[in-house]
């Protein structure tokens, strides 16, 4: 028997949407958008249910085929996203379907691939990140110089 | 924080750091101040030219709230000494000196290039202090009482889209930044539009002077548009989710590691009730024409690339 793995519950900043679930993590600055099934996945990750529940609940809630990959897949994704607290230990036989497999699976389901598990990332960007930056000429006392550009440095500051 | 003592002398004192620089600096000769609020932040202008009060004025933030100087406390004192011939030299050109507290921004022969260092600045800082509001960078228009956002980095387009959304009808709000409130509206930042280019200066153009029309209400967001120039390309936009809506959103905010739960809170509203499309654009004005067109429509389209991405402009 397969249980999922703890989700994470310090340092992160959770945000429901109707559809989606949003979650910032606080100690690497970035932020992740959990589809519908990935979020359903998320949130049993409670060291209790089974990859089994799991799946059926997939099943009922979304529509999808109860097939445990999908779980699988889920977890992947929200390893890969460090939302877990632990690496999932995923029995062999079931590793080695997966890693043949993302693809396989998306070709098995068809059109449901739209409803597939996906977490979605970004970096959040610093301050000076996500203004405008200086381009030719412009100062770089405060912004960054546009890529490709150098910052001049003290005592000008022009980007060139 | 500091306060600005004594209208004419305008003597700065740094409360929290004292530092060698401001006292320096402290003892130019500061003929007249000016202070004022913007979005809650507190800021303080002092120059050694009474005619560099004009130029300064005309960089001032939007909803500038000006307050008396004498005495003032302020987040943040920007320091303008004026630069030019010399009268006693006259081969003698001085050179015209920006600073923040006691961090030079720049120095420069050109009174243009000083002022647009201070203006960034300027705004850079009102943008990370403002406690009440979420900065954004994006450009806003209005359309039939509902905002359309369009954020996005540096040269991506956001001002000729924002300019041909102007021409087209919309109600200017910004080129600049998007004011999130807390209940996921968007105020109006109607700074001057500035047309940037990767090789030259930007330039600057006054709302007015493009024939726009200002707006004055906060709006909902009724569309956010997540889109760059390519030359040739057209617009043939996909529908994304309210949840990748947020994420671009946030990946364009100031203060988007310093207060993510907010961001988050505000985003999720503010998606929530709007539409998103994203894609490449060709010339601004046939994707004015289409853009306006979908902020009428009000249905929602399955976004076919779920499994993507998220598409985020890079510098």
């Amino acid at each position: 028997m397969n249980i999922l793995p703890r989700a994470r519950e310090t340092g992160i900043v959770t945000q429901e949407l109707p559809e989606e679930l949003l979650i910032f993590d606080l100690d690497r600055h970035k932020a992740h958008c959990l589809n519908r099934a990935a979020a359903i996945v998320w949130r049993h990750c409670d060291g209790h249910t089974t990859t089994a529940e799991a799946a059926a609940l997939l099943h009922n809630e979304l529509g999808l085929p109860s097939d445990e990959r999908l779980v699988w897949l889920a977890l992947d994704r929200l390893a890969r996203a460090r939302l877990l607290q632990e690496q999932p230990a995923r029995p062999s036989p079931v590793m080695s379907e997966s890693n043949e497999s993302r693809r396989q699976v998306l070709k098995q389901l068809g059109r449901l691939t739209v409803l597939l598990p996906a977490v979605a990332t970004i970096l959040a960007p610093t301050a000076a990140h996500a203004l405008s930056c200086s381009t030719v000429g412009g100062s770089c006392a405060s912004l960054p110089c546009y890529v490709g550009l150098t910052c001049t440095g003290p005592p000008l500051f022009l980007c060139v | 924080m500091a306060i600005i003592h004594d209208t004419f002398s305008a003597v700065f004192r740094s409360v929290v750091n004292p530092s060698p620089c401001l006292e320096k600096l402290d003892r130019l000769g500061w003929v007249t101040a000016i202070a004022g609020v913007n979005h809650g932040v507190r800021l303080g202008i002092r120059t050694t030219h009474e005619s560099l009060l004009g130029p300064i004025a005309s960089r001032l933030p939007p909803r500038w709230r000006s307050s008396s100087p004498t005495n003032a406390c302020v987040d943040r004192l920007y320091s303008l000494v004026g630069g030019g011939p010399d009268p006693r030299y006259p081969h003698i050109r001085r050179f015209h000196l920006a600073y923040a507290g006691a961090r030079l921004l720049c120095r420069s022969l050109y009174l243009d290039e000083v002022l647009d260092a201070f203006e960034s600045d300027l705004h850079f800082f009102i943008a990370q202090s403002a406690r009440l509001a979420l900065f954004v960078h994006a450009g806003v228009v209005g359309w039939h009482g509902t905002a359309i956002v369009i954020p996005g980095r540096t040269l991506v387009g956001k001002t000729t889209l924002v300019a041909a959304l102007v021409k087209a009808g919309a109600t200017y709000y910004s080129d600049e930044y998007a004011v999130f409130q807390a209940d996921g509206c968007v105020r109006p930042y109607p700074k001057a539009l500035s047309f940037r280019n990767e090789g030259s200066r930007p330039t600057r153009f006054s709302p007015e002077e493009l024939g726009a029309t200002i707006g004055r209400k906060p709006l909902r967001v009724g569309l956010v548009v997540v889109t760059k120039f390519r030359s040739g390309a057209c617009w043939r936009p996909v529908t994304v989710s309210p949840g990748r809506a947020a994420l671009h959103l946030l990946a364009n905010t100031v203060c988007a590691r310093t207060r993510p739960s907010a961001a988050l809170a505000m985003f999720a509203q503010a998606a929530t009730n709007a539409r998103t499309l994203r894609g490449i654009r060709g010339e601004a004005y046939a994707a004015a024409a289409s853009i306006l067109e979908e902020a009428r429509k009000g249905h929602r389209v399955l976004d076919a690339t779920t499994n993507d991405a998220p598409f985020v402009e890079g510098r």
